[in-house]
């Protein structure tokens, strides 16, 4: 009776020791790897007007407003100084993923977004020359600590417009 | 009469070329201000970004240096100077801030490594203490818990 007795014990020893070890090693692991981001991006986004995905603006009037909401998000794991260039080019205009669009800027705004915050803000944009095929580019640059000067971060978006002449009566 | 002409002419020549220096100044005191709060922000966001890196709460700095993004860019609307010192006031503010935000976060983060330890070193007693006197117990309970049992043969 007593050696059976003793044999469970063993068991139940053996058991919750391993359930501790178990446990241990998971608090500890959550405790050094929480803050890890396991891959980093940024998000740029483009709303019309009402604060949607649709209804932009396609068709305008020369010097005529239109509002947009630009939409940035941090997941790179560290606070970023983002701006966003607005650049006005045609369908000839090259941009890629590496390359931004090498046009004059339109308009530039900045933010400072800590680690999985976003930010949406209006844009209020007109275009002063008529023409077809516009290309209204938004690229997203991010701040680099190494070279002291903002970096293209290879996240772009684009409305496709046509400005026309106002009708004179 | 000539010579008062000539002096008027001259006279309204030095009041033209001073007004002019005058603006030509002023526009390029308000460049020179501006490109002084770009540098300055850059500055800053890199103090935020490294008292971040040591673990500082960095969220009011942030939004200040957003306050002074929006008094930048509403400066460069309104071409008010008077925007550019505010915003250049609140971008000193978090070069100064983020090395004391910087320090917090490091000792925030001693007292959070000498908890991680403590709590190591408790499932590690706790561990010792099971693994001693759990079977005593666990026994002893399961007896009290079964003692008015009866067993049929």
């Amino acid at each position: 009776m007593e050696s059976e007795g003793l044999i469970v014990d063993e068991q139940v020893k053996a058991v919750v020791l391993t359930a501790l070890v178990v446990i241990g090693v998971f608090a500890c692991s959550q405790t050094f790897f929480a803050a890890r981001v396991v891959e980093p991006f940024s998000e740029l986004g483009l709303l019309g007007p009402k604060m949607k995905i649709g209804d932009y603006p396609r068709e305008l009037i020369v010097r005529e407003s239109f509002t947009l909401y630009l939409y940035v998000g941090n997941h790179e794991g560290r606070v970023m100084y983002y701006a966003v260039l607005v650049k006005l080019g045609n369908r000839t205009t090259s941009i890629s993923d590496e390359e931004p669009m090498d046009v004059p800027v339109f308009a530039r705004y900045e933010v400072v977004l800590l680690d999985g915050k976003n930010w949406t803000r209006p844009v209020t944009l007109s275009v002063e020359e008529p023409g077809v095929n516009y290309r209204l580019v938004f690229e997203l640059w991010t701040y680099n600590e190494g070279v002291h000067d903002f970096k293209y971060h290879g996240r772009w978006c684009q409305l496709w417009l046509n400005v026309t002449k106002p009708v004179v009566p | 009469m000539k010579c008062l002409h000539r002096l008027f002419l001259v006279s309204a020549l030095l009041l033209i070329s001073v007004s002019l220096m005058v603006v030509s100044n002023s526009v390029s005191g308000e460049i020179a201000l501006k490109e002084r709060v770009r540098l300055e922000l850059a500055e800053a966001f890199m103090a935020v970004a490294e008292a971040e890196r040591l673990s500082g709460d960095v969220s009011e700095l942030v939004d200040e240096l957003n306050q002074a993004l929006f008094l930048l860019e509403k400066a460069q609307i309104d071409g008010d100077e008077a925007l550019l010192l505010e915003a250049l006031s609140k971008v000193e503010d978090v070069v100064a801030m983020a090395p004391v935000v910087g320090q917090d976060g490091v000792a925030a983060m001693q007292a959070r490594t000498v908890q991680s330890w403590l709590v190591v070193g408790l499932v590690g007693a706790l561990g010792v203490i099971t693994w001693r006197y759990e079977p005593r117990i666990f026994w002893r309970l399961w007896v009290r818990s079964k003692r008015r049992w009866k067993v049929k043969a």
